[in-house]
């Protein structure tokens, strides 16, 4: 799922849970970086739900540890976000990180 | 050689039914066998990737399996076949096309165009010191509108050698480069048409190789603004623009797609003919674009009293 906490008009991260865990990175995908990844709202995975891609062209990303294992950013890796989760299940990012060269 | 541009781009895809939502969407017309026509009759084809009609992919396993050009007629597919019937098969199939691959691997059919004539009016401008373009009384803005796709513009290409792609397609097939990119590539225009290209390379590592996007002319700038912005407002990922390009001087909104590849709306692209002298320039921020902006949410100025505090 992506979202958008800096109000910039185009969601600039995006949260991707396997099983229970959550895992957070930055929308921008380190081919050309500035570029969003999502093909429509929310779709940051491929069909078959395995891997993270990107929908510029067609880049997989590993969702444990962002790295690119095919495509023409290959090696290079998704920059993550610390996400924080409270007992009541709320998630939290610290907006910083987020705000370091934004798309 | 009379070839007047794409007719067809042919997809072999693992997610049919995504990408075929993703055309309707865009504005296209489902007319059968995962074809999905604009109004001039020009299409994309969008199949499963293992599907047997189709030519092999790329080694890249790029989606782009085929790109289909229309000729104007029947002397200009037997000049082609003899042409490139020199150095490769060229295959002839059950509907009278032709298939050969170009010099860098990507399958390319030859037909004769299916391009319909269109009537249809081009947007129109107001200005100060110009006779007004509209009637009186006639309203051009209408937020109701949804303009569709008129005709297949062109398709950018990914390519590890641009000197060898060049060579073919201006050698072999008479395209002419109307402009260029030095880091990039060649704008190129084929002979039976005017448009200041409906074919650009990149030059990139080869594991890139394939579509990089494919584009349809609209009727003007209001239509990809509102095209753009209908298809942002069904949730589709804005990638470059609205803005408008230098060369070519067509207006541009580029998204990202499930096609592993852009999808532009274009509008207003200059014509040229062999008088034209190609302009060269490094690619950058300021030599691709006038002016480029993002779509926000809509907003106004409201001027009355200020909202009650929640």
């Amino acid at each position: 799922m992506g979202f958008d906490p800096l109000d910039k008009g185009q969601d600039t991260l995006f949260v991707v849970r396997q099983g229970s865990v959550l895992r957070s990175y930055k929308n921008d995908c380190p081919h050309w970086p500035g570029s969003p990844m999502a093909w429509r709202k929310n779709e940051y995975l491929t069909s078959d739900r395995t891997h993270i891609a990107c929908h510029g062209h067609g880049a997989r990303f590993d969702i444990p540890s962002g790295l690119c294992i095919s495509g023409p950013c290959e090696g290079q890796s998704l920059q993550s976000l610390e996400l924080k989760i409270d007992e009541s299940g709320h998630v939290y990012v610290r907006l910083e990180h987020l705000s370091k060269n934004t798309v | 050689m009379n070839i007047i541009g794409p007719d067809a781009l042919v997809f072999g895809v693992e997610n049919v039914q995504d990408c075929e939502q993703y055309l309707l969407d865009y504005g296209l017309d489902s007319v059968g066998d995962g074809r999905f026509e604009a109004l001039d009759g020009t299409s994309i084809v969008v199949l499963t990737k293992d599907d047997a009609s189709l030519p092999p992919a790329l080694p890249t396993g790029n989606t782009l399996r085929k790109t289909i050009y229309g000729v104007a007629d029947q002397n200009t597919l037997d000049a082609i076949a003899e042409e490139l019937g020199k150095d490769r098969e060229v295959k002839l199939l059950d509907d009278g096309s032709l298939e050969a691959n170009d010099d860098l691997g990507f399958t390319l059919g030859f037909q004769i165009t299916v391009r319909k004539t269109i009537d249809l009016p081009a947007e129109t401008v107001n200005a100060p010191g110009a006779a007004p373009q509209r009637p009186v009384n006639v309203a051009a803005a209408d937020p109701d509108a949804a303009p569709k796709p008129r005709s297949l513009s062109h398709v950018v290409y990914f390519v590890p050698d641009v000197a060898k792609g060049e060579a073919f397609y201006m050698q072999r097939l008479g395209f002419r480069c109307t402009d260029r990119f030095t880091n990039a590539g060649p704008f190129l225009r084929p002979a039976g048409t005017r448009d200041h290209h409906t074919l650009f390379m990149i030059q990139t590592p080869p594991f890139l190789q394939g579509c990089e996007h494919f584009t349809f002319h609209m009727g003007g700038p209001t239509e990809v603004m509102q095209a753009g912005t209908r298809f942002v407002e069904k949730g589709y990922e804005s990638f470059w623009g609205p803005g408008r390009h230098i060369f070519g001087s067509n207006w541009f909104w580029y998204f990202n797609s499930p096609f592993g590849c852009h999808v532009e709306y274009d509008a207003d692209m200059d014509i040229h003919d062999d008088e034209w002298t190609a302009r060269e320039a490094l690619s950058t921020e300021d030599t691709s674009q006038i002016f480029l902006f993002q779509h926000r949410e809509k907003w106004f100025p409201s001027g009355g009293p200020p909202p009650a505090k929640e």
